[in-house]
């Protein structure tokens, strides 16, 4: 439990099987509806540390903060007991440093407060939202990655919609030191003709969700400052999907790299 | 940023450096070029040992400004694994600048660093500089008076391997009463990115290590044990307070008070156990101070050594991850002790050794 001034926070690991995070995602859903008159704030975040898990940090009015608790765990319990998830996937012994939560336990007090800027948790809310309707279900990681390329090409989009910029702004986007043509962890994952066309499809395609418009819209929190807005943006969004680090950079890599090709080709080796 | 006049303190960039001639080629050149300042402005390139030719790199390609005095060469041929917190030292020691800085070499300074640097000083002359310490890859990149750096003694020479000699440095030239003033400007911040493992690669646990075996209490609690192959071991337990503590407030009063913080950082539950093996056959025996253990490796690369199963580690990500554990946590655990004891530090001396300069090796200093 977190407690600042008369407000106080609790945070629930609810580890479940990552294959079956639609139904869990669901039960979340309907959760938030049911104390909605209770929460202030119902942030909702991914994660495989210690095992695959959904986290979720509910604000409240101190008063109300033993109630979100035990409701919180009555009603996780009696969803973990009634639809369990099948074995997370098996780790072998040796191969990892930590070992992982048992599946289909909740954990209390484990995480990190997502941001403490009101921007950072009204974000947080509307990513989730936004990401609700993008999976189609699917919450795997090849999906998750997915819809960061999709979203960060969007903001990439709108970056250029908005804002008059020079030419070096644009290039300067913070992916500046990432190479993964020299590195050989990447090197292997990325498939460049499939995905720059994708991204290119991605930023033809004018369609927009008023979801989608409304996360677009946080770019306006600061001011002209590019950079800021997209490293910001894409630094909450890859956290709150529970990217780890590779694929992080191999998702700045990728964006990087069609991103230099289709503007600055003249700059690509 | 500043008018430098002539007769302007001497700034000495040290970079210390075991097999990284391939950062050294994208770096050391630019770097010089971004911040050219003859008489100024000198880089002090220690070669610790290296295997990879960076000796012959170096007089074949940047000769010329060896004959500059912009950059001095010196190689020590003595280590066979690198140590961060002597070979800094021996850098510094050798540095004829007023001002000091260490430079990885892997770090880009960026344009006109020196200049900023010499006219920082000008002006606060109590001070020492650091990147955002948020950002690992510049963890190291520190820049202070010479005079002040040798009147702390130096790095700790205590603290072997990677993590923490940064940060004991930092707090104890706050503690002899200088100003911490970290710098953010990008184009000061500018690194190459590599592995994890590179980190760590010429360091004695990764050179020396025969084996490891891991034993998993729980979620936030493991046992590690390495035999190493000169015949010692080690034992320790670490605890994830991190994890642990991840949703509390932090109120610490600077960012050095975060790091000494065990409620926020991975440690060790106690001192590490030493002890000596050997192997007969498919048994290996092991004595602590207080016991002695005898175990034998199944198929399945698992042990059972007090009743605790414990298993072989074969991947190279997670050796990686448990020796920058092992090597952080231990020095951590060494820098709060001598600092609860009141500990001095480098009573012996600091940064000695042979080195020959540029090149001349009938002439070796100490």
């Amino acid at each position: 439990m977190l407690r600042q001034n008369n407000i106080s926070w609790n945070y629930l690991s609810i580890y479940y099987n990552r294959k079956e995070w639609s139904r869990l995602v669901y039960e979340i859903l309907d959760f938030e509806h049911k104390i909605s008159s209770l929460s202030l704030r119902y942030l909702v975040s991914f994660s495989e540390e210690k095992g695959e898990h959904i986290r979720l940090a509910i604000s409240s009015l101190q008063e109300n903060h033993k109630i979100i608790r035990h409701l919180s765990n009555a009603i996780f319990s009696n969803y973990l007991q009634y639809k369990p998830s099948l074995e997370s996937k098996q780790y072998i012994g040796g191969s990892f440093f930590w070992m992982s939560y048992e599946n289909n336990t909740l954990v209390w007090d484990r995480f990190k407060h997502i941001g403490s800027s009101t921007w950072e948790r009204e974000f947080s809310e509307t990513t989730f939202k936004l990401i609700i309707t993008l999976t189609d279900e699917d919450f795997s990681l090849n999906n998750f990655l997915n819809i960061i390329l999709y979203l960060l090409v969007k903001l990439i989009k709108k970056i250029h919609e908005t804002y008059t910029i020079n030419n070096r702004n644009m290039i300067d986007l913070p992916f500046i030191n990432i190479d993964y043509k020299n590195d050989q962890e990447l090197k292997n994952l990325v498939n460049e003709k499939e995905v720059f066309e994708l991204l290119d499809s991605h930023y033809i395609d004018s369609e927009k969700s008023s979801t989608l418009e409304k996360w677009l819209s946080y770019t306006q929190y600061f001011d002209q400052n590019i950079l800021l807005s997209f490293s910001s943006m894409e630094e909450s969004l890859t956290s709150q999907l529970g990217i780890n680090s590779l694929h992080k950079k191999w998702v700045l890599a990728v964006v990087k790299e069609w991103y230099t090709k289709k503007w600055f080709p003249q700059q690509v080796g | 940023m500043g008018i430098i006049h002539k007769r302007q303190v001497k700034i000495s960039f040290c970079i210390t450096c075991m097999n990284r001639l391939h950062h050294i080629k994208k770096t050391l050149e630019t770097n010089i070029k971004d911040n050219f300042l003859p008489g100024m402005v000198e880089f002090v390139l220690l070669d610790y040992s290296s295997s990879d030719g960076l000796e012959t790199w170096i007089r074949n390609e940047m000769i010329s400004y060896i004959k500059d005095d912009v950059l001095v060469f010196y190689r020590t041929p003595d280590y066979k694994t690198y140590k961060r917190s002597h070979s800094r030292n021996l850098a510094f020691n050798l540095a004829s600048g007023k001002i000091v800085c260490n430079l990885d070499a892997d770090i880009y300074l960026g344009k006109d660093f020196a200049k900023k640097m010499i006219s920082e000083f000008q002006k606060n002359s109590n001070t020492f500089y650091t990147n955002d310490q948020m950002i690992g890859d510049l963890f190291g990149k520190v820049i202070v008076l010479k005079k002040d750096f040798l009147k702390i003694h130096g790095y700790n020479e205590f603290l072997n391997g990677y993590g923490f000699e940064d940060i004991d440095l930092y707090t104890r030239l706050i503690s002899n009463g200088l100003k911490q003033v970290v710098f953010y400007e990008k184009e000061f911040c500018k690194f190459i990115e590599h592995s994890v493992e590179e980190r760590i690669i010429n360091e004695y646990y990764f050179q020396e290590l025969e084996m490891m075996f891991i034993s998993y209490i729980n979620p936030y609690t493991t046992k590690l044990f390495i035999l190493l192959k000169n015949k010692t071991c080690k034992m320790g337990v670490f605890i994830d307070n991190l994890h642990l503590n991840s949703c509390s407030i932090h109120n610490n009063k600077s960012i050095n008070d975060y790091f000494y913080n065990d409620l926020h950082r991975i440690v060790l539950e106690e001192d590490l156990e030493h002890g000596i093996w050997f192997r007969s056959n498919n048994v290996l025996s092991v004595s602590f101070a207080i016991e002695e253990l005898k175990f034998t490796l199944e198929e399945d690369n698992t042990t059972l050594i007090n009743e605790k199963l414990f298993y072989l580690v074969s991947d190279p990500t997670i050796i990686t991850q448990a020796i920058l554990l092992l090597s952080d946590c231990e020095n951590y655990r060494k820098v709060k002790k001598s600092s609860m004891l009141g500990s001095k530090i480098n009573t012996e001396g600091f940064g000695s050794g042979r080195v020959y300069r540029n090149f001349d090796t009938s002439s070796i200093i100490i």
